[in-house]
C-alpha cells in the first residue's frame, strides 16, 4: 500500500437535521453485503438490459465527484498523496482493499484479494460464470481521472479476473484512451433536501435521539483487508448516489423498453432488496451486544422492539425515519429526506410513481421481524428461516402512503397483515 | 406437456420468496412479445412452447434445480 496517508482522516461530516453522513460532497450510507448483491443480481438478471455501462459508470461518478473535491479540500496536489488517499477511503468505507502503486496517467493494472463486491457474491451465491465486480471497475477509472485532473471518462476499465469467478485475485485494467467503456454521469452531491417537521409518534421509551447520537458516534470502518464484518453481515459505508443512479437507471431502461409492465416488474425485486437487507442487517443489530447493551434496557414491549430499531436506521443515513402509528397488526413508517426519493429528484426530476423502493423493503421487514419473527429469542438468520419467515400467511404487506419522490412533504408506508 | 401455471406453481413452492419476480424478470422481453403477464397466470393461460421453455430454464436456474414440471 502506498505509506502517505497515515494521517488522512476521512472527513465525514454528520447533518444530524437531514440524518445523513456527506463525505468529500457524497451523501454516505450502510448498506449490506446482501443488499449489494441482491440489487445487483436482480440488475443482471434482466440481460435485455445493458446494464454494465451505468453500473461501472454510477461507480466512477461517485468515486471521481468524491475524490476531487477531497482532494481540493484538503488542497493536496501530490500524486502519491492523491493515490494514498483514495486508497484509504476504498478501505474505510469496506470495499476492500488494493494499491495504486502500479498505476500511472497512462493508466495499468490493478490487482487484490480483496473486494468486497467478489467476496460477497461468493459468499451469498456461489461461483460466478462471470466477474461481477463492476462496483470496484468504475470506481478505479474514476478516482485515477480525480487522482491527475483528468475529466470524467478518461480512463478506460474493465475488469480481467475475478474472485468470484474462481480467480486467485481480482485484477482490473486501466487505460487513459480518453474514450469511457460506460456511461459518464454528473454526480448531484447531496441533492434537495427539506425543513421538516418531526412527526408525532406512539409514547415509547426509546430514547430516539441518544440512539442515533451512540451508534453515530461508533467507528465502523474497514479493518485491514478493507471489509467491516459487522451484525452478522459485511457491511459497507457506501453511496446513495450509486445505489440511485444503478435502480433508476434500470427502471428507466425497463420503462424505455416496456412502459408501464417494465416498472411494474422491477417493483418487487427492488423491494425485496430491502426486504433482504431488513431480515440479515436489521436482525444481526437486534440480536447483537450492542444492541443488549444500549438499546434492549429501553424496551418493555414488542412495539418498543419496533421503536428501537427504527431509532437505530436513523443512524445509517437512510434519512430521518418515524414510526407514527404501531400496533401489531399495522405500522405506518415515516421517512424525512428519504435517500432514494431525494436522489431521485436530483437526477431525473419528480417521479410519476413511488420509488423508496428500500425503504418500503425495509419496513416491512422490521414488522416481520418483531412480530413474525419473535427477533428477542435471536434466531440464526439463515436462508431457511428467511424463506419461512416471509413465505408466512402472516407476513406483513405494504401501501405507499405518501413519496417524497413523486413530490409529497414525506415518504411513508402503511405496514400491515392481512 | 406442462403449462406456465404448473411451472411458476412449483417454482413458488420451492424457490426463493421472490422467485416468481425473478423468472418474471429473466423473460420479460419474451414475454410482453406474447401477451402474456406473468404477474396474472392463470391455470389455462397458454403460450407458445419456446417461452414455456425460457420459463422453464429460468425457474431451473432460480430455484437451482431441474423443473420436473
Amino acid at each position: 500500500m502506498t505509506n502517505k496517508n497515515r494521517d488522512f482522516q476521512v472527513p465525514l461530516v454528520l447533518d444530524a437535521a437531514h440524518r445523513r453522513a456527506v463525505v468529500g460532497g457524497e451523501p454516505m450510507i450502510f448498506h449490506c453485503h446482501h443488499y449489494n448483491t441482491f440489487l445487483q443480481q436482480s440488475i443482471q438478471d434482466a440481460s435485455y438490459v445493458d446494464s454494465r455501462p451505468f453500473l461501472v459508470g454510477a461507480a466512477n461518478e461517485v468515486a471521481y465527484a468524491q475524490l476531487t473535491q477531497l482532494y481540493r479540500e484538503a488542497n493536496v496536489s501530490d500524486v502519491a498523496q492523491r493515490k494514498a488517499i483514495a486508497e484509504h477511503v476504498f478501505r474505510w468505507a469496506g470495499f476492500g482493499r488494493f494499491s495504486l502503486e502500479g498505476v500511472s496517467d497512462k493508466g495499468g493494472t490493478v490487482t487484490t484479494p480483496h473486494s468486497h463486491y467478489s467476496h460477497a457474491w461468493k459468499v451469498k451465491f456461489g461461483t460466478s460464470a462471470v466477474p461481477v465486480d463492476f462496483f470496484t471497475t468504475g470506481w478505479l477509472a474514476g478516482a485515477l481521472a480525480a487522482i491527475y485532473d483528468q475529466p470524467q471518462g478518461h480512463f478506460a476499465t474493465r475488469q480481467l479476473a475475478c474472485m468470484a469467478a474462481g480467480a486467485a485475485q481480482n485484477e482490473y485494467e486501466l487505460a487513459a484512451t480518453g474514450d469511457a467503456n460506460y456511461r459518464v454521469f454528473e454526480s448531484p452531491g447531496v441533492g434537495p433536501l427539506t425543513e421538516h417537521q418531526v412527526r408525532a409518534t406512539p409514547e415509547s421509551p426509546v430514547d430516539y435521539e441518544g440512539i442515533f447520537a451512540a451508534l453515530s458516534a461508533m467507528e465502523i470502518v474497514g479493518d485491514e483487508t478493507g471489509a467491516i464484518p459487522a451484525f452478522g453481515v459485511y457491511l459497507t459505508r457506501h453511496y446513495a448516489n450509486y445505489y440511485n443512479r444503478i435502480s433508476f437507471e434500470f427502471v428507466r431502461d425497463l420503462s424505455r423498453q416496456f412502459g408501464d409492465e417494465g416498472v411494474e416488474v422491477a417493483q418487487p425485486l427492488l423491494t425485496e432488496a430491502g426486504h433482504v437487507c431488513a431480515f440479515n442487517t436489521f436482525g444481526g443489530i437486534m440480536t447483537s451486544t450492542e444492541w443488549d447493551g444500549l438499546i434492549k434496557p429501553q424496551l418493555a414491549s414488542r412495539e418498543d422492539w419496533v421503536h428501537g430499531i427504527v431509532a437505530a436506521v436513523n443512524a445509517l443515513g437512510w434519512g430521518r425515519w418515524q414510526v407514527t402509528e404501531l400496533d401489531a397488526k399495522h405500522g405506518v413508517f415515516t421517512v424525512h429526506d428519504d435517500y432514494e426519493s431525494v436522489g431521485h429528484e436530483a437526477l431525473y426530476g419528480k417521479a410519476s410513481y413511488p420509488v423508496a423502493y428500500l425503504a418500503q423493503g425495509a419496513a416491512m421487514g422490521i414488522m416481520d421481524l418483531v412480530y413474525v419473527g419473535n427477533v428477542e429469542q435471536k434466531p440464526e438468520f439463515t436462508p431457511a428461516f428467511y424463506d419461512r419467515l416471509f413465505k408466512s400467511e402472516h407476513s406483513y404487506h405494504c401501501e405507499v402512503v405518501e413519496c417524497r419522490g413523486r413530490g409529497d412533504a414525506a415518504t411513508s408506508f402503511r405496514v400491515y397483515q392481512q | 406437456m406442462g403449462s406456465i401455471f404448473g411451472v411458476l406453481e412449483w417454482a413458488k413452492r420451492e424457490g426463493e420468496v421472490k422467485a416468481i419476480a425473478r423468472i418474471r424478470m429473466r423473460v420479460l422481453g419474451d414475454s410482453v412479445k406474447e401477451g402474456v403477464r406473468l404477474g396474472d397466470v392463470k391455470p389455462d393461460t397458454r403460450c407458445s412452447p419456446q417461452l414455456l421453455n425460457k420459463i422453464r430454464v429460468a425457474a431451473s436456474e432460480i430455484v437451482g434445480k431441474p423443473c420436473p414440471v
